[in-house]
């Protein structure tokens, strides 16, 4: 009886992380819907699931990026049928949004561009992976499940993120540390 | 440059690199900078933990769904409750197939249950409901061009180049399509396209089929890969063969006419009408077909030839499908590929052991076939804009 009521809660409480997630990773607003609705539908069909489940949103996460993995490589497998190449990465764009009327016009554009701008620099998967660490706080171990690569690959990849941001600003970075070590 | 950067507001964090990239990349060097900083300027630390906070749950994580959108989807997955997972279960598949059956009208069935006391006896509840999907455009996409068709495109590939696309025989537009390169076109659930290609080849796409084509084929062999349905008429060329590639296996043909059925999800088969062809599969399996033979390749790699009438096979593209004896769950499936629809079936599970044998017209206006068959099952049938409910009571 109760378990609607969870499966209602579970649905609230992370509906919005998911269609993020969903729409980063490439669906459209109708598909990232769809996807949604199939990981619930499958938590619907199985309530008992859910107690067994200790991380309910890493659950979500996981089952919907296998879900949005599966419509990709059914494309993937396809088109891209002559180069057989494991490391093809699934696209994982993030939308930068600063609309807020307590933030003067110019100023939203100045933040969107920048953060734009740094995101630009960096490849699908590290965005995936600052993504997974900074907004929902994952940690390594449970990004590499979400990335399925291992732990060591994943702090890697972070840190070259590091390398290729400071080729194209680190100047700015060293300077403005310099900077502050004087003072 | 600035000798060092004031802040007064947390919009100031925001709009500094440095901020922004320590929050998302932190590493040692930034991590000291910026406790440094906090310790040196208490009075940012409200700030400073709004920018963050701001960033993290606003400019990188916006919404995507409003609370109409979440209320709608909800909705959508409490209907579905009782059968998740409803694409892949054979169990659930075969719920399904008297509504797609009903519903779509095999207007020369016949049915046949093998479980006669179920077949006399229908229950009260019987409900069937379908929903039609949201329509998607047919796309074209070349080197360095995408297109997208709303109705059903024919194509033809001129030896310059050029592709000229028509849609239902008028709006006949030309478009470049640059040689060497590799184009897709994908063709959605509920439509359908033919092209004809360099060489002279025609192929029929059915709904849900992806082809990908050279706009000019090479020296020595001519190739095309599909996933899905295609009927294709291989222009005659001795000194190229033409090879049709899919996830699992291959055909090599000379010049002939024959129907390649390669959804992945679905039965694999290849269908000959005319001339010869050689199958290959993934495990290196060869099998020749005869005209009117049928290849069906096994989860194990292997083909297993039978007679078929081949004619049947390629009927989808004269607008008709012949069912003989045909197991619902595939006709089912045929059908919601044909009409891009999604039949929930939770009470009418009465026809599960049916076989489907008759002709099948593919009729354009779905509220046609709807009336007809509601009158020849004496069923009835309601329509409240994309959702259909079938249920056992003929109106009085």
């Amino acid at each position: 009886m109760n378990k609607t009521k969870d499966i209602a809660t579970i649905y609230s409480l992370y509906v919005h992380d998911l269609s993020v997630y969903a729409t980063y990773l490439g669906m459209d607003k109708t598909r990232a819907m769809d996807v949604i609705h199939d990981v619930f539908c499958k938590l619907t069909a199985n309530p008992e699931t859910t107690e067994s489940i200790d991380n309910i949103k890493f659950y979500l996460f996981k089952a919907l990026k296998n879900r949005v993995y599966d419509l990709f490589r059914a494309r993937q497998e396809h088109v891209g049928i002559h180069t057989i190449d494991t490391s093809d990465e699934m696209p994982f764009n993030i939308r930068v949004t600063v609309e807020d009327d307590i933030i003067r016009k110019e100023e939203q554009n100045k933040i969107k561009s920048e953060v734009e701008e740094i995101l630009s620099i960096l490849t699908s998967r590290q965005r995936e992976i600052i993504y997974l660490r900074f907004v929902q706080e994952y940690g390594y171990e449970e990004i590499a499940e979400l990335l399925n690569i291992n732990v060591h690959s994943c702090r890697k990849l972070l840190s070259k993120a590091m390398q290729q941001l400071r080729k194209v600003h680190g100047k700015q970075v060293v300077f403005a540390l310099f900077l502050i070590l004087r003072c | 440059m600035d000798k060092e950067k004031t802040y007064t507001a947390f919009t100031d964090f925001l709009s500094d690199k440095n901020f922004i990239t320590w929050k998302l990349i932190p590493n040692d060097e930034s991590d000291i900078y910026w406790h440094d900083f906090a310790q040196n300027h208490p009075e940012f630390a409200g700030e400073m933990y709004r920018a963050e906070q701001y960033l993290k749950s606003k400019i990188l994580n916006n919404q995507i769904l409003n609370d109409a959108d979440c209320e709608t989807l909800w909705r959508r997955i409490n209907r579905n409750e009782t059968h998740a997972g409803e694409k892949h279960k054979l169990r659930r598949i075969l719920h399904y197939v008297s509504a797609a059956c009903i519903a779509l009208g095999i207007i020369a069935a016949t049915f046949y249950y093998t479980n006669k006391s179920n077949s006399t006896n229908l229950s009260e509840t019987e409900l069937i409901t379908g929903s039609l999907l949201q329509s998607e455009n047919i796309q074209l996409i070349t080197a360095n061009n995408s297109m997208s068709f709303q109705s059903d495109i024919q194509m033809q590939i001129e030896s310059d180049g050029t592709a000229k696309i028509s849609q239902g025989g008028n709006n006949e537009k030309t478009v470049d399509i640059a040689a060497g390169k590799l184009n897709t076109l994908i063709v959605p659930y509920g439509k359908r396209s033919s092209l004809t290609l360099a060489d002279g080849t025609k192929v029929w796409l059915n709904s849900g089929s992806t082809l990908q084509f050279p706009s000019v084929f090479n020296k020595n062999t001519r190739e095309v890969w599909i996933l899905g349905e295609m009927y294709i008429e291989v222009s005659p060329d001795k000194q190229k063969p033409f090879f049709v590639r899919t996830n699992d296996f291959s055909v090599q043909v000379l010049g002939t006419k024959f129907n390649v059925s390669a959804y992945g999800d679905f039965t694999n088969s290849v269908a000959l009408i005319e001339g010869s062809v050689q199958l290959k599969s993934k495990t290196e399996n060869i099998v020749h077909l005869s005209p009117n033979q049928q290849a069906i390749l096994l989860q194990t790699g292997n083909f297993t030839k039978e007679p078929t009438d081949a004619l049947n096979a390629v009927s989808w593209k004269e607008g008709y499908i012949v069912f003989d004896e045909t197991p619902v769950s595939e006709v089912l499936r045929y059908i919601e590929r044909y009409y891009n629809l999604s039949f929930n079936y939770e009470n009418g599970a009465n026809l599960r052991r049916a076989t489907c044998k008759g002709k099948l017209y593919l009729s354009e206006n779905l509220d046609n076939v709807m009336n007809s068959i509601a009158l020849l099952s004496s069923t009835s049938y309601r329509r409240e804009q994309n959702t259909i409910y079938i249920t056992d009571n003929p109106k009085k």
